[in-house]
This record gives C-alpha cells, sequence and structure tokens, in this order.
C-alpha cells in the first residue's frame, strides 16, 4: 500500500506536523504479551517510523486467548521474533526490530540505549521489569508510558522525570508471605496447604535448595525450627532413593504419617482437632482401581477425595521421578502438568490431614501459579488508550491523559485524570539523577565522595550501591576502588544526605555508562555525560502519624489524588441490588462508603 | 489400539482447550465459556471498528461468526485496518475480512456473506433470527433508517444488537436489548450472615459455644459467636429488639469492643461486621421487587427458565420471608475446627433451602436443570434484569432532556454524530447543525459538527481500537449472561479524552 493514502487519513484527523513527528519517531516496546501484541499493532497501523520490541518469553498455549500476533505454530518460539515477523507484512515502511532478551539483565540494554528513543511503552507483566525501565527512562529522561491490565480492570499512565508520578510514587502491593509455623503445623486456608506443597515439599524432594520465598520464618519459635531442621534433613535423606520405585510410598509415609502421626502426639493444642496420619495400607486399597494420570486430566474441576489425590500423588511423583533421574532441574511451573499435579495431590492430601477444606485442580492452580486473569477485550481498550497518550506526549503533550479502569465495590470505573504530579514522598521520582563515565577498576570511593561534594555540598553524606559502603562514621573503604566495592558499569550509586538539617538534599543517584558505549574516554576520573543536576532541597516535616493503611488495591487508587486532577468518571458496570450497609453511627443507609468517594468527584468537577 | 489413541486424544482435547482459554475462565467460569461457545456473531460491516470488534470476540472463542458487507476491498480500506493486506485489493471485503479473521482461532468457525446489510434489511429480515446477537458497524448502511428498521425487528424479537460507530477522534457503542436476564451478576461478594435474623441451629451453634479458658481461646472465639452472644444479651435486657437509634447503636458497639483483651483480632473482625447486624435480611430489594411484578407478564419470546425460576422465586419468599442463603462465609479468625463448623452451619441451611426451592420450582411447568437452580439459588438476592430500549427511543424528550448546558456535554455529540450518520455520511458542518437541531437538540453544536464534518467519517485505528475493545467486552457479558451489561450507550472522545454513557 502506498504511504501517501495512509498518511492522507492520519493527516486528517492528526494534522501534517503531528503525523511527520510519529513518521521520524523512534519507539522501544517492552513487553510482546496480550497488551503488547495490541500496542504493536496500533503502532505499525498508526505509522510510526522505527519500533523496538522485546520480550524474553516464549509463546505458550495459554496465549492465545488474547496475544494475536501468535498461532499454535509458534508455541515455543520466541514471542519478539514471532511478533515482529507477523506486525511487519501490515505495514511494510515501518522499520521494526526485535530483541530475544531481559530488559533487567541484558547488558546491551544502558541508558545511553534508552536515550536513542524518543518514547518508550511498558508491556509487562511484573513490578521488578516495570520498575527497573521506570528508573531508566527518568534517568535517560525518556518519556515512558506505562500500563497494564488485570481481567476486566487496568490503567495507562504517562511518566516523565520531575514532572509526574513514577512507577514506584504509588505503593504497590507485596506478594504475601505466610509465618512458617501456620504453614507446617497449623494450616488453615487452601493456600497455606498449597505454599506448603509448592515451597516447601516440591522444593525439598526435587528441587536445588530451598527457597522459603512465601514462608516467613520471624514469627517461629526455636522449638519449630528445630523440628522443620528435623523433618527438612529426613526429607533429604529420603533422595537417596529417587531413582528407586519405593521413592513414591517412602515420601507419602515420612510425610503424611510418621511426621503427622508425630505431629498428633506432640502437640497438645488448646481444643484444636488432631491431624489424621494416613495409612498407605488403607489408602493403597481404596486407590486400587484409580488411574492417576487420568483424574489429573479429567477431574480438574473437581475436589479430589483422599484416595484420587492420593493416586495422583504416585502419579505425578512417578513422573517427576523420571525426569529427575534424565538429569532435568526442575522447578515448580503452574502450566507443567507434572509439577502442578504433584503440588496440587500433595495440598489436597495436606488439607485431608489437617482437616482443611480444600479446592478443585483448577482453583488450586489459581493460587500454586498466582495466576492473573487476562482477556482479548480488556487489553484492547488499554493498549490502543496507552499508544494514544505516547501519540500525543509526541505531538500535544498538554493532552496526555492516565486512564484506570477500576473496581470499588461491585462497580467498575472508567477514569481519566491528568498526570499527577511526583508524590513528594517518592525516593525514585524526587532523586536527582547524572550519567557518569569512569574507570571503576582504578577509580577510589574517596574520588567519588570529592566529585560529588562539588554539587551536593553536604559533609554528611551517604553512599549505597546495593548496600551502604560509605558515610561519616563508616569512612573504611575511602582508599578502595569502586570495582573492589561493587560499583559495576550499568549499575547505579545513591548520594543520601545524612545529615540532620531541617532543609535536606534530595537523593543524587549516579548511573555507571559502560565506556565503550560512552564515547571517547576522558581525562578526568569521573565524567559526567548528562549535564550536573541541582540536586533539589526539602524541608523535613515533623513526622505525623500515618493511619493511611490502604494499600492493597493493584490498580492505583484514583480516589486518593486530589479532585481537580480528575477529568471524567463514568461508572460501566453497576452492581444490582447492592449490600447495604447501614452506617451504625448515623442511621443513614448508605451504599458503599468508597464509591460515595468517587462519584463525589464528578459533582465537584 | 486404533481406538485406544481415540479415546486418549478425546481426554487430552478439553484440557488442552482449558488450558488456552485459562486466562479467561478465572473469569467467567465454564458455564461463560459454554455459553460464548455456544453463541453466534452476526456482524455487520467490515471496516476497522467491526474487525477490532470481531478479533475480540474470536480470541476467546466465541462459537461462530458471519461476517457479512456488500462492498470491496479499495486501497482506502488499507489504512487503518488489520484485516485487509495488500491481497485483498479489489477482492470481496466479507471474504478478505474473514478470511484473515480465521487465522486468529481455528476453534471459531467463520464465514461471510457478500451482501450489503441494507439490502438483507429490505428483502429478508428473518435472517437475523439465526444469530444470538447482531454487531452492526454503522457505517455499513447505505441508510441509518435501515439500521432503524432493523434495530426495530430484532428488539421485538429478543434478540440484542450492537451498534458501533467510529470516526476520527470520536467513537460510540450503542446496546439495544428488550431485555437480558442475567443469574451471575459477580457481586462483590455473596456472604450473607443473617446474623439480623438467625435461625435455630445457628443460635444453637452459638449458645452451645463453650466459654473460653485460656486466653489464646479467647482470642479465637470466631466474630460471628461474639456478635450473636452480644446481640442476644442486647435483646434480652431492651425488651426484644435490636438497637435501631443512633445512641444505641453506639452502646452496642460500645459492648462489642469491651470484648477486646490485649490482641482481639476476633474483636476487631466483629467490630467490623457489626453493620450486618442491621442488614434487613427479609427485605426484599427494590429490583427484584420489580422482577416479581414483571414475572405476570408473559411472552413467548421470553427467557422461560429465568422467569419460571422467578416465580418459584417469588414463592420462596412469601413462604420464608427471604432469599435462600448462599452459604458463604468470609475468612475469620477462628480455630479451624470451629471454622470449619460454623462453615457447615452455613452450608446445611443452604442446603435446606436450596432443597426447598428445588421443589418449588419443580411444581412449575418448566424443567430446569439442576445445576441452574443451584447457581440460581446462591445468586437469588443478585439476579438481575437489564432492560434496554430500540434506537428509536434516541430521539424520545426523556433521552433528549438528559443533555445538560455544559458546553463539552458528550450526550450533543452523540446527536451530532448520530445526524450526520442520518445525513449518509460526508457532510458539511451546517447540514449536521440543522440536522442535529431537527432532531430536537437546541444546545449549541457548531464546533462538534465542525470536527465531525472534518473527519469525513475516516476512522482512526487507535479509537476503532478502543471501541472495539468496549464493545466486545459488553458482547461476551451479553453472550455470556454474566455481570451487568452496558446499558445502553457509551461515548468515547479521544481529544477530549472522556468517556461517558447513558441511557438513552
Amino acid at each position: 500500500m502506498s504511504t501517501t493514502k495512509r498518511h492522507s487519513d492520519l493527516e486528517r484527523t492528526f494534522g501534517k506536523e503531528a503525523v511527520a513527528t510519529i513518521a521520524s519517531s523512534h519507539v522501544l516496546l517492552v513487553g510482546a504479551g496480550g497488551v503488547g501484541c495490541e500496542m504493536l499493532k496500533n503502532l505499525v497501523l498508526l505509522g510510526f517510523g522505527k519500533i523496538t520490541v522485546l520480550d524474553l518469553d516464549t509463546v505458550d498455549l495459554s496465549n492465545l486467548n488474547r496475544q494475536f500476533l501468535f498461532g499454535h505454530e509458534h508455541i515455543k518460539q520466541p514471542k519478539s521474533v514471532v511478533a515482529r515477523a507477523t506486525a511487519q507484512k501490515f505495514n511494510p515502511h515501518v522499520d521494526i526490530t526485535s530483541h530475544l532478551a531481559n530488559i533487567i539483565t541484558d547488558p546491551k540494554f544502558t541508558v545511553s540505549w534508552y536515550k536513542g528513543f524518543d518514547l518508550v511503552y511498558n508491556a509487562l507483566d511484573n513490578l521488578e521489569a516495570r520498575r527497573h525501565v521506570n528508573r531508566m527512562c527518568l534517568t535517560a529522561n525518556v518519556p515512558l508510558v506505562e500500563s497494564g491490565t488485570t481481567g476486566f480492570l487496568g490503567q495507562t499512565q504517562v511518566i516523565l522525570a520531575g514532572k509526574t508520578e513514577c512507577v514506584d510514587c504509588v505503593p504497590k502491593e507485596t506478594p504475601k508471605s505466610f509465618p512458617i509455623c501456620t504453614i507446617r503445623s497449623t494450616p488453615s486456608q487452601p493456600v497455606h496447604t498449597v505454599v506448603w506443597a509448592k515451597s516447601f515439599l516440591f522444593v525439598q524432594l526435587f528441587g536445588n535448595d530451598l527457597d522459603l520465598g512465601e514462608m516467613d520464618e520471624s514469627e517461629a519459635s526455636k522449638e519449630e525450627l528445630n523440628t522443620l531442621k528435623k523433618e527438612t534433613a529426613e526429607l533429604l535423606e529420603l533422595r537417596d532413593v529417587i531413582s528407586k520405585p519405593e521413592f513414591g510410598k517412602n515420601v507419602f509415609c515420612k510425610i503424611f504419617d510418621v511426621d503427622i502421626a508425630r505431629q498428633a502426639e506432640h502437640n497438645v493444642d488448646n481444643g484444636r482437632q488432631k491431624p489424621d496420619p494416613q495409612s498407605w495400607d488403607e489408602l493403597e486399597k481404596l486407590a486400587k482401581h484409580l488411574d492417576g494420570a487420568h483424574i489429573a486430566k479429567s477431574r480438574a474441576q473437581n475436589v479430589w477425595s483422599r484416595e484420587e489425590a492420593f493416586a495422583v500423588f504416585l502419579d505425578a511423583t512417578k513422573r517427576l521421578q523420571t525426569r529427575f533421574n534424565n538429569g532435568e532441574t526442575l522447578e515448580f511451573d503452574k502450566d507443567d502438568e507434572d509439577t502442578l499435579d504433584f503440588v496440587v495431590a500433595a495440598a489436597t492430601l495436606f488439607a485431608t490431614v489437617h482437616h482443611v477444606t480444600t479446592k478443585s485442580k483448577f482453583d488450586l492452580k489459581q493460587i500454586a501459579g498466582n495466576i492473573i486473569p487476562a482477556i482479548a477485550t480488556t487489553n484492547a481498550m488499554i493498549a490502543a488508550l496507552a499508544v494514544q497518550q505516547g501519540v500525543w506526549q509526541l505531538t500535544s503533550p498538554e493532552r496526555a491523559r492516565d486512564y484506570y479502569i477500576s473496581r470499588r465495590g461491585g462497580d467498575r470505573f472508567f477514569t481519566v485524570t491528568k498526570p499527577a504530579p511526583p508524590s513528594s514522598s517518592c525516593v525514585t521520582s524526587s532523586a536527582a539523577r547524572v550519567v557518569v563515565m569512569c574507570d571503576v577498576d582504578k577509580t577510589k570511593l574517596s574520588d567519588l565522595v570529592e566529585w560529588v561534594s562539588k554539587f551536593f555540598p553536604k559533609e554528611e553524606l551517604a553512599v549505597l550501591s546495593s548496600q551502604l559502603i560509605y558515610d561519616v562514621d563508616f569512612d573504611d573503604n575511602l582508599e578502595r576502588t569502586l570495582a573492589d566495592l561493587g560499583v559495576k558499569e550499568r549499575s547505579f550509586v545513591t548520594i543520601m544526605d545524612d545529615s540532620d538539617d531541617d532543609i535536606k538534599l534530595r537523593n543524587l543517584e549516579i548511573y555507571f555508562e559502560p565506556r565503550e558505549s560512552a564515547g571517547e574516554a576522558s581525562s578526568e576520573k569521573i565524567s559526567n555525560i548528562t549535564p550536573i543536576p541541582t540536586v533539589p532541597t526539602y524541608t523535613v516535616e515533623k513526622p505525623e502519624e500515618d493511619d493511611d493503611d490502604d494499600d492493597e488495591l493493584e490498580v492505583a487508587d484514583t480516589s486518593k489524588r486530589g479532585f481537580s486532577e480528575i477529568d471524567s468518571v463514568v461508572i460501566l458496570d453497576e452492581e444490582p441490588s447492592k449490600v447495604v450497609k447501614v452506617d451504625e453511627g448515623t442511621d443513614e443507609v448508605k451504599k458503599d462508603v468508597q464509591v460515595e468517594d468517587v462519584e463525589e468527584v464528578v459533582l465537584l468537577d | 489400539m486404533h481406538r485406544d489413541k481415540r479415546q486418549r486424544m478425546s481426554d487430552s482435547i478439553p484440557s488442552q482447550k482449558d488450558r488456552k482459554y485459562d486466562r479467561q475462565l478465572r473469569l467467567w467460569a465454564a458455564s461463560g465459556q459454554r455459553a460464548l461457545e455456544d453463541a453466534s456473531v452476526c456482524l455487520l460491516g467490515s471496516s476497522p471498528v467491526a474487525t477490532e470488534t470481531m478479533k475480540n470476540l474470536i480470541l476467546p472463542n466465541v462459537g461462530s461468526y458471519t461476517v457479512v458487507d456488500g462492498g470491496n476491498v479499495t486501497e482506502d480500506d488499507l489504512s487503518a485496518n488489520f484485516f485487509f493486506d495488500s491481497d485483498s485489493i479489489g477482492k470481496s471485503k466479507a471474504q478478505s475480512a474473514s478470511l484473515l479473521l480465521n487465522e486468529l482461532n481455528k476453534d471459531s468457525t467463520g464465514s461471510y456473506l457478500d451482501q450489503k446489510p441494507s439490502k438483507i434489511v429490505a428483502s429478508n429480515l428473518s435472517y437475523f433470527d439465526q444469530f444470538s446477537i447482531i454487531v452492526a458497524s454503522v457505517s455499513s448502511f447505505d441508510k441509518y433508517s435501515d439500521l432503524e428498521a432493523l434495530s426495530e425487528y430484532l428488539y421485538s424479537h429478543y434478540i440484542p444488537l450492537v451498534v458501533i460507530s467510529s470516526a476520527g477522534f470520536y467513537g460510540y457503542v450503542r446496546v439495544v436489548m428488550k431485555e437480558l436476564p442475567i443469574i451471575d451478576t459477580h457481586p462483590d461478594s455473596l456472604v450473607d450472615l443473617r446474623l439480623d435474623s438467625p435461625w435455630p441451629e445457628l443460635m444453637e451453634y452459638v449458645n452451645n459455644f463453650p466459654e473460653p479458658e485460656t486466653a489464646a481461646a479467647r482470642d479465637h472465639v470466631p466474630m460471628i459467636v461474639l456478635l450473636l452472644k452480644t446481640a442476644d444479651k442486647w435483646i434480652k435486657e431492651h425488651e426484644g429488639g435490636l438497637p435501631t437509634k443512633r445512641d444505641e447503636k453506639l452502646a452496642f458497639k460500645k459492648q462489642v469492643e469491651a470484648l477486646r483483651q490485649g490482641d482481639s483480632e476476633n474483636v476487631d473482625e466483629a467490630v467490623a461486621a457489626v453493620w450486618r447486624l442491621y442488614q434487613k435480611s427479609n427485605q426484599v430489594p427494590s429490583q427484584i421487587r420489580d422482577l416479581f411484578n414483571l414475572s405476570a407478564e408473559d411472552s413467548t419470546d421470553r427467557d422461560p427458565t429465568f422467569w419460571t425460576l422467578v416465580e418459584a422465586l417469588k414463592d420462596f419468599v412469601a413462604e420464608t420471608g427471604t432469599f435462600p442463603l448462599s452459604g458463604t462465609v468470609p475468612d475469620f479468625k477462628a480455630y479451624t475446627k470451629d471454622y470449619v463448623d460454623i462453615q457447615r452451619v452455613y452450608k446445611d441451611k443452604a442446603n435446606k433451602d436450596l432443597s426447598r426451592f428445588k421443589e418449588i420450582v419443580a411444581t412449575k411447568v418448566v424443567e430446569v436443570p439442576e445445576t441452574v437452580i443451584e447457581e440460581f439459588s446462591k445468586n437469588s438476592r443478585f439476579i438481575h434484569l437489564a432492560r434496554g430500549t430500540s434506537l428509536t427511543h434516541d430521539i424520545s424528550p426523556e433521552s433528549l432532556a438528559q443533555i445538560t448546558s455544559e458546553d463539552d456535554d458528550l450526550l450533543k455529540l452523540y446527536y451530532v454524530i448520530r445526524a450526520s450518520q442520518m445525513l449518509g455520511g460526508k457532510q458539511d458542518a451546517f447540514s449536521i447543525m440543522t440536522k442535529t437541531n431537527e432532531l430536537g437538540v437546541t444546545a449549541d453544536v457548531v464546533e462538534y459538527s465542525q470536527e465531525v464534518a472534518r473527519y469525513e467519517g475516516r476512522e482512526l485505528h487507535n479509537i476503532s481500537s478502543v471501541i472495539g475493545g468496549v464493545a466486545s467486552q459488553e458482547i461476551v457479558k451479553i453472550l455470556a449472561k454474566q455481570y451487568v451489561p452496558l446499558n445502553n450507550t457509551v461515548l468515547f472522545d479521544g481529544i477530549g479524552s472522556k468517556m461517558e454513557k447513558w441511557l438513552l
């Protein structure tokens, strides 16, 4: 197709100048998943001149209900490569580059590399990568359009260094962890049994080393920890027979019979029902005619009986044993049926033992895999809105908005706001930044401190890399080289004002650009590539009591913002026959309080 | 041997499918997926907004679809459409679009009809009877009045119609449906504790709950027990009634708070749940009362299953004074044994209610599958009947009366776009303005008219994609008969970054 035709249509709506800007822009798209596929399609059809798309993942069957640039024939192929090939067909004039790479760890992606883009789109599925790209874009001073969806909900947000909120400005939910004693001896919810099966049992039997991950040891008593240690050692011994047929039986007898019997005997608990040890002989008889492999497949929607769970447990153990003995490194993966069946069966048996209600394989999979629902429809909306905001950012920045599709009570809202200013309490967005070139093998910490003091005029400052390496009371490292202290190229060092002054300096983040990508070597030990920033100051406020503990919303809580910034709110779905809460203090009947908060916004605007 | 293999295949197929659609099954479950896969969609038009909407329905696996369009692909059509490529030029639009749409998902069956929608409306309206839903892009019609005729026909035949439109920075979705009954509206929570009117078995459980002897046991008394005991005591002291006045409620809350000794997470939970005592379990929400009144009306096109269940629910409420219990209890601090026991008390009552409800349903003429009765019983307090209007209702006085005096009222824009569409697409601003006024819009619409005229009906891919996302979301809800669908018009303004919704 001729480019002129496409342009004339776009020019009619956007205007000539804007279309030229779009055509000459180079954008980075981080992620080619659900939102990423939609974005790539939109970017291509809008006529962006150059697009770089990056993803580390390969196509999986469960992607195909929404990631439309891929088909069955692409399963196990790299997303970035396939997405590029499919999208390219629709506009041969667009220059698309793909990278099969990890945005966080790949050494290619330095601040200078980010600076090569006019705009970055985030279409990621995890907070760690989001935060990384956020920080890199703030440092490179490149506009970032951040987006994400969860089921029917989603959001898109424009991020500009120093001008708007960044990813870190709104606190995000951190993964839950559970006290280890609850998990091991007093589980009361399905999630406890799943965490036990996945993060403890599975790892002990088939994994490399025990990563307590979701388990929190801090509350465990010494006695608890000793018992745990003992049982862990015994499990490790079992591994000696992992190549033998009796492995499954040995494991079962130990964890569901011997350990439980010991627990039942020792813990004369206050009125708690004692755990029930399971007898191998009894269950073997009950499960004689059961086919574990068949149950695992055909009864995914049902809660398994204990004999069904028993049959699946033995079958899955056998499957994992074979793979383990073939030298495979096993890791729990919700899409790996063998590992999933093992965890579901073990969790179900563990629940039986402890009289905990349990759930179907389908439901336990969601718990074990932290599965986030994802659908084509929401992705289409959010991706198109996000791409549009990027276009505005490049052509008429005053038009760019943030969009939220969020849920309050039973209702779903569509909210548009002007990008909020950075949060004053956010260390990421309030920091000043400078990119430097420096021979970390030769430069000493004292050189860095001296260099910094020119524009960070504080006697009492602290230097942090991955840990504290200098402050006024800790000057032992001054004569060591930066490399020696773990400061590498492509990493950040943070300078903090450590004084007790009333007016303090914000943090300063120094990024060490690798020398080869930074161009000519300088005679200075440390030379800045970006201008030396003016580090902003702030007045230390008297600590106030913060009773705002509402940190559970995944989708940013728009109601916390000032009313004036919200442009419009629309209720998409209204819950019928809402449960009416009667406030005992006022005699008044009112709808869910939170909903009212948002509705007021409409009235004020 | 051969047979054996086939057997195994058939086993693994559903599991494969479950995995492919796993991320959406988490939202609308197997029942919603089944409804989606049983559905057939008729797509009128193949412009970007039409194909984007269809894409989002094929991906989650709508059963079948037919693309209807009478034109041929020109170079103009390629610029914003992902489902035409340079090979499509000169060929039938319906055929070309369905060809590329088919590639999205082989599980979904696509076909096409190379025919103008207006022609079918004129000659063969009953063609549409075979579909579960009609998705109509306004630009695919020769005349807007043809779309109105279709709307009238479908409305009276209880077939949902979703009208979609996108031009320049503006787009809208207008849902036309007479009524759509929904059993599972996905309310925030199904928890119903009945603390205001505990049944005998629940009170028996509470009364027999042993006095805690240790501090640990005291911290594990379930909040339901704490609240009902405190309420029982209050009723005895206050001649038979729960607190009703403000000072009484505050006094009651103090009594609950007074149970606190030490950490007492369970007391915190009880305090937070005090409001549940004042819920009126025997009150019928007004929406359900409306349904009870409606159920007497008769029509052969109505969903007989739903209305039979509504009749049965009406009888159940008349008999017991309240709804069948859902049986769902929230998580709360308790020893596992006590938690399981309380769960059982609620489950038993829910099962008892369900059995009675089933008995009542059995007395009705229409036979209803057990699983549907169970779902209805559990959700009975939250069932919903969406009732909409036909397109002609847009220009009724009550619809027009919703226009406000705000300069940037998007409803004015809706009428401007509708006027331009009634004029047949490309028109000058003055004609559009005049037509808008003729519709009964008295407000100033100069700017909107100029903007709409400027676009000449051209679609921007991005805006069409937003509208396609919104429309397909509503269509999935309608087909799955879950959640509450849009009723009935939403408009998006991509320049002003605004969205508004109205019941027209």
